[in-house]
C-alpha cells in the first residue's frame, strides 16, 4: 500500500498540504502518509467536492456526483453513452460536449504535464476550437490546454478501431480514450475491459474510457460490461434559456441501487469569470468547462436541498 | 599527378528580386556583413552601414541578421555531402578571397576536395568526360539548391584556388604541366596567390600586379621584404610545394547487414536475425549518443525465376529518436511477418536513415535494464524476449519527465505503424476568422507536441463543426434576423430562439476558386480573395436542438449566373 502512495504522491495527485510543505515535521507527515494510506484521506484538490475518491473521477455536477456510487466515475473502466439520433437510424450524434467536459475534468483531477486524450473515431472528434478553449481559462490542467495533448485516431473500420482502443488502454501515458464504441460486441467490450485493467498504472491514473454508442445498440438490444450506461438527448427546458441543454438519463450503473433510471437536465452554462474582460459575453459561453445542472435561475436563493433534487430530476 | 579542384561559391539570388544582405549591428550600427552579387554590383562591400548601402542599391533589400558561425557550419555541411559523393577527401577551404568582417572570422568561400582518380566515376558516354563531367556532376545539384559556384580544377590547390576565382568561366581546367600552369598563372592577379591583402598592397605599390612580374623578381630578396608567405604560396600554386588536405569525415548512415550462407526461407530464422540485428543496431546508436527515427529494412530476395535478387524495403518512420530495440522488433515484426519469403531471403541490411539525438540516461541502481540493458547479453535477451505490450514494460514512471514522453512516442509509432501515418494525427488552431481554416490537422509523427499558443481562446463555436457546410433553405422574417423556419436535411425545423449575427468577412487574400467552380465558371487567375461575407446565427429549434448556421451574403455578381448574388444558408455545426 504504501509504495503505491509513494507513486500517488510523487504524481502530485496527492498533494501534502499547499505551502507549508517544508514546514511539516517529519512525524506529522509519516501520520498523513499513514492516514492516507488507512483511505481516510482526502484529496487536496479545489475541485473536487467532499468525500471524493481518487479511483473515480468527479463529473463536475454536483447532483449527478452525489447520485453516483462512489461520487464518480471510475477509472479505468468504459463508461457508454448513447447519442441521439437526427433522421434516420444513419444519422446518429454523440455526446461531444459532455465527453469532452469529462475529458477536461481528467486533466483537472490529476494536474501533470504528462498524459493524452485520444479521440477514436471520426465521429467523436470534437471541433478543435473547442477544445482550445477547453481548459485554458482557470489556468489549470498543467496550463496546458486539451488540445495540445489531443491524439486524434481515424481507423479505417471497426477491428482497427478496437485495436486501437485497446494499444491507448494500455500506455501509461494516456489519460482520457474517447471513442466511437458502435458496433462492439459483448466479447469486446469485455476486452476493453481486461486492457484497461493492464495499465501498469495505479487505478487513479488509468484512462478513463468514454465509449460514444449509437441509440439504436441500446439495451436490451447488446449488452456490454460496461460500468455506468447513459443516454443523453437534446430537450429543449420548459424555460427556454440562451444556452443548449441536454437530458441525461443514467440506465445502469453498478453498484448503485437502480429501482429505476435517473435523469438531469444539463445546461452548457457561460464560464462564470471571464478570462480578460469581466463581463459576460454571450459568445464566450460556448466552451464546455462549465456543464451545470440547470435547477432554476442562478440569482435566487438557494431552495432546500430535498426540493431542489425534486426539481432536477422532475423538471 | 594529384589534381585539385576547387570551387567558389556564393549564395544565388538571381530568382529573388531584392537584393539580399545580412547585417551585424555593432555599437548601435548596421554594418553589412555579407552582400549579394546583385548589391556587390551596386559597389555595397562589407563594412558599410546598412542605410549607406540602402542608398546605394536603391531598390528593395531584404535584410537578415548575420549569425556568427552559421556560414562555417552549412559550409562544413556542404563539404559532408560532397564528401560522401564526389571524393572522399574534402574540406572547407581556410583561405577566403576578399573582405573580412573581422580576423577571426573570416567567411567560409570554398571547399577544396582532391579528385584525383574519381573522375572516371563520372564519366556520361557520348557526352561529357573525365573531370568536366565530374564538374558538371557537382554544379547541377548545388543549382538546383540555390547556389552559385564556379569550379577549378588545378594540378595544385593553389592553382585550383586561382582558377576558380580568377578564371574566366565557370569551370576553368589548369594544364597539369609544369611549364603551361605557369604560363596560364602568369597573366592571373597576385591576389590569386592566397596572400593577405597587405602584401598585395605592398606589392602593387612596387608596380607588381601580375603573378608573371612577381615570378620574374629573384627569389632570394622576397622573404626579406614580402615575408615567408608569399615564396611559399608561389611554390604550392606551381605545384613545386606539398599542401595537404585536412579531409571532414562525414558519417554515413548507420548500416548492418547480415549475409546468409544460401538463401533461407524459414520465417523463424529471418525474425531471429533481424532482431538480433535490431540489437546491434541499438548498440551502435548507443555508441553514437543518437535514436533512430527513420528505421530502413532491407530484405534481399531471390528472383521470381530464380535468378538475381529483388529488394523488399520496409521503412518504420518514428515520432521520436529511439534506440529501444524491443519498440523497434515490436514495430517492425507485423511488417517481417507479412513479408513473402519466396525461395529464400539472402541477406538483411538495417538502416538508420534518420537519426537523433538521444542523450544517455543515468539507469536506476537496482533497476533493470529493461530499456537501455547495461549489457550486450542483456539487451539480446530483452530483444527476443516476449509481446511487444506496454504492459510488461517495467514499473511506471511516474514522476513527471521521467519518462520524457516515452511511452506516449511508443504509442504513437504503434497507432501510426499500423493505422498509417495520415491517421494518426495532432491538431493545432491557425490564425483565422473562417470556422473550417481556423484548425490544421498535421500526422503526430512529424509534429511534435507543440507549445500552447498564445492566441486568446477562440469564441462560443459548436462541438460538432460539418466537415462541409451543409446547404439548407431559411424563413426569416426579416433580414439581418435570425430565421424562423429552417429546412435542412429534408426537414422543417420551427426555430424558437435565435442569436447573432456574429459576422465574418471573407479572407479577401486568398483566391475564391472554391466558389467560381461551384458556380460552374471557369476562375480567373487574377480573381480577388473570397467574395463573401457570412452571418452566423445560433438556433435552437422546437426539439432543443442548438445549430449554427449562417448566411452567405456574395459581395458581388458573376455574369451570367443569375442567383450569384443571392443570399445562401448553410448549416456549419451542432452543439451535440
Amino acid at each position: 500500500v504504501s509504495s503505491e502512495l509513494e507513486k500517488l504522491l510523487a504524481a502530485g495527485l496527492v498533494q501534502r498540504g499547499s505551502g507549508r510543505r517544508e514546514a511539516e515535521s517529519d512525524r506529522q507527515s509519516r501520520a498523513r502518509t499513514l492516514a492516507l494510506a488507512q483511505g481516510h484521506a482526502q484529496i487536496i484538490h479545489n475541485d473536487l467536492p467532499l468525500g471524493a475518491r481518487p479511483e473515480v473521477l468527479s463529473t463536475g455536477i454536483p447532483p449527478i456526483d452525489i447520485f453516483l456510487p462512489q461520487n464518480g466515475l471510475k477509472l479505468g473502466c468504459t463508461h457508454e453513452w448513447f447519442g441521439w439520433e437526427d433522421q434516420g437510424p444513419s444519422h446518429w450524434f454523440s455526446p461531444l460536449t459532455i465527453l469532452a467536459a469529462l475529458a477536461l475534468r481528467a486533466f483537472i483531477q490529476v494536474p501533470s504535464a504528462a498524459g493524452l486524450a485520444i479521440w477514436i473515431g471520426r465521429r467523436v472528434w470534437p471541433s478543435p476550437a473547442v477544445l482550445e478553449g477547453v481548459g485554458r481559462g482557470g489556468g489549470r490542467g498543467g496550463g496546458q490546454g486539451v488540445l495540445g495533448r489531443s491524439l486524434f485516431l481515424d481507423p479505417s473500420d471497426t477491428g482497427s478501431r478496437l485495436w486501437a482502443i485497446d494499444q491507448c488502454l494500455r500506455c501509461p501515458d494516456v489519460r482520457v480514450v474517447v471513442a466511437d464504441g458502435s458496433g462492439l460486441d459483448m466479447a469486446a467490450s469485455r476486452r476493453l475491459q481486461l486492457a484497461a485493467e493492464s495499465n501498469p498504472n495505479p487505478v487513479p491514473l488509468r484512462p478513463l474510457v468514454l465509449l460514444a454508442r449509437p441509440p439504436r445498440e441500446r439495451p436490451p438490444k447488446t449488452i456490454s460490461a460496461a460500468e455506468t450506461r447513459w443516454v443523453v438527448k437534446p430537450e429543449l427546458p420548459p424555460a427556454p434559456g440562451p444556452f443548449p441543454c441536454w437530458r441525461v438519463e443514467l440506465l445502469r450503473c453498478k453498484g448503485a441501487p437502480m429501482a429505476q433510471s435517473r435523469s438531469w437536465l444539463i445546461e452548457l452554462a457561460p464560464m462564470s469569470s471571464t478570462p480578460g474582460d469581466g463581463r459576460a459575453h454571450p459568445y464566450l459561453a460556448g466552451s464546455p468547462s462549465a456543464l451545470r445542472a440547470r435547477a432554476d435561475v442562478a440569482d435566487r436563493p438557494p431552495p432546500a436541498e430535498t426540493e431542489a433534487r425534486k426539481r432536477i430530476i422532475g423538471a | 599527378m594529384g589534381r585539385e579542384s576547387r570551387q567558389g561559391q556564393r549564395k544565388a539570388v538571381a530568382h529573388i528580386t531584392p537584393a539580399l544582405l545580412l547585417v551585424q549591428t555593432r555599437a548601435n550600427m548596421q554594418h553589412i556583413a555579407a552582400c549579394c552579387r546583385q548589391s556587390r554590383a551596386a559597389s555595397v562591400r562589407p563594412g558599410m552601414t546598412l542605410a549607406q548601402a540602402r542608398a546605394m542599391i536603391g531598390g528593395a533589400v531584404h535584410v537578415e541578421e548575420f549569425e556568427p558561425g552559421a556560414e562555417q557550419a552549412a559550409m562544413q555541411r556542404l563539404a559532408c555531402w560532397a564528401a560522401l559523393r564526389f571524393s572522399p577527401i574534402v574540406s572547407v577551404d581556410p583561405c577566403t578571397l576578399g573582405e573580412k568582417i573581422s580576423a577571426d572570422d573570416p567567411l567560409p568561400d570554398g571547399i577544396v576536395m582532391d579528385i584525383t582518380g574519381c573522375h572516371r566515376l563520372f564519366d556520361r558516354r557520348g557526352r561529357e568526360h573525365g573531370e568536366e563531367a565530374l564538374a558538371g556532376a557537382i554544379l547541377r545539384p548545388l543549382g538546383r539548391a540555390g547556389f552559385e559556384a564556379r569550379i577549378g580544377i588545378g594540378p595544385s590547390v593553389g592553382a585550383a584556388w586561382a582558377a576558380a576565382r580568377f578564371g574566366d568561366r565557370p569551370v576553368t581546367t589548369l594544364p597539369g604541366n609544369h611549364l603551361e600552369l605557369r604560363r596560364a598563372l602568369e597573366p592571373l592577379p597576385v591576389r590569386a596567390l592566397r596572400i593577405d591583402t597587405q602584401t598585395v598592397q605592398a606589392l602593387n605599390e612596387l608596380g607588381i600586379e601580375r603573378i608573371g612580374q612577381l615570378i620574374d623578381l629573384p627569389r632570394r630578396m622576397l622573404p626579406s621584404r614580402f615575408g615567408p608567405l608569399v615564396v611559399r604560396r608561389l611554390d604550392q600554386a606551381l605545384g613545386t610545394a606539398i599542401e595537404t588536405i585536412e579531409p571532414v569525415r562525414p558519417r554515413p548512415p548507420l548500416r548492418i547487414e547480415r549475409v546468409f550462407d544460401g538463401p533461407t526461407p524459414q520465417t523463424e530464422a529471418i525474425e531471429l536475425c533481424t532482431r538480433e540485428l535490431l540489437v546491434e543496431l541499438s548498440g551502435e546508436l548507443l555508441k553514437r549518443e543518437s535514436g533512430v527515427r527513420l528505421l530502413e529494412a532491407v530484405f534481399e530476395r531471390i528472383g521470381r525465376n530464380g535468378r538475381g535478387t529483388e529488394q523488399l524495403i520496409e521503412r518504420i518512420a518514428l515520432s521520436r529518436a529511439t534506440r529501444d530495440p524491443r519498440h523497434l522488433w515490436s514495430l517492425l515484426r507485423p511488417r517481417v511477418e507479412k513479408l513473402h519469403l519466396g525461395y529464400g531471403i539472402e541477406s538483411i541490411t538495417l538502416a538508420a536513415l534518420r537519426t537523433g539525438k538521444l542523450r544517455h540516461r543515468q539507469e536506476k541502481y537496482l533497476e533493470d535494464g529493461k530499456h537501455e540493458g547495461n549489457s550486450a547479453a542483456e539487451r539480446r535477451k530483452n530483444a527476443r524476449g516476449g509481446s511487444p505490450r506496454y504492459g510488461d514494460a517495467a514499473a511506471p514512471e511516474l514522476r513527471k519527465g521521467n519518462t520524457g514522453g516515452r511511452h506516449e512516442g511508443e504509442l504513437i509509432d504503434t497507432l501510426a505503424n499500423r493505422l498509417g501515418p495520415e491517421r494518426v494525427l495532432r491538431a493545432e488552431i491557425v490564425e483565422s476568422h473562417i470556422p473550417e481554416r481556423a484548425q490544421r490537422f498535421t500526422p503526430a509523427l512529424e509534429a511534435p507536441r507543440r507549445p500552447e499558443s498564445s492566441a486568446p481562446p477562440p469564441l462560443s463555436r459548436p462541438t460538432l463543426l460539418l466537415d462541409r457546410p451543409e446547404h439548407a433553405e431559411a424563413m426569416a422574417l426579416a433580414p439581418d434576423r435570425p430565421p424562423s423556419l429552417l429546412r435542412w436535411r429534408g426537414e422543417d425545423r420551427r426555430i424558437i430562439a435565435g442569436f447573432g449575427p456574429e459576422r465574418l468577412g471573407g479572407e479577401w487574400w486568398r483566391c475564391h476558386r472554391d466558389r467560381l467552380c461551384e458556380l460552374g465558371v471557369r476562375p480567373e487567375p487574377e480573381a480577388p480573395g473570397d467574395a463573401w461575407e457570412r452571418d452566423y446565427f445560433r438556433l435552437c429549434d422546437e426539439a432543443g436542438r442548438w445549430l449554427w448556421v449562417y448566411r452567405e451574403m456574395p459581395l458581388y455578381r458573376v455574369q451570367d449566373v443569375p442567383d450569384s448574388a443571392s443570399p445562401r444558408w448553410f448549416v456549419h455545426g451542432i452543439w451535440t
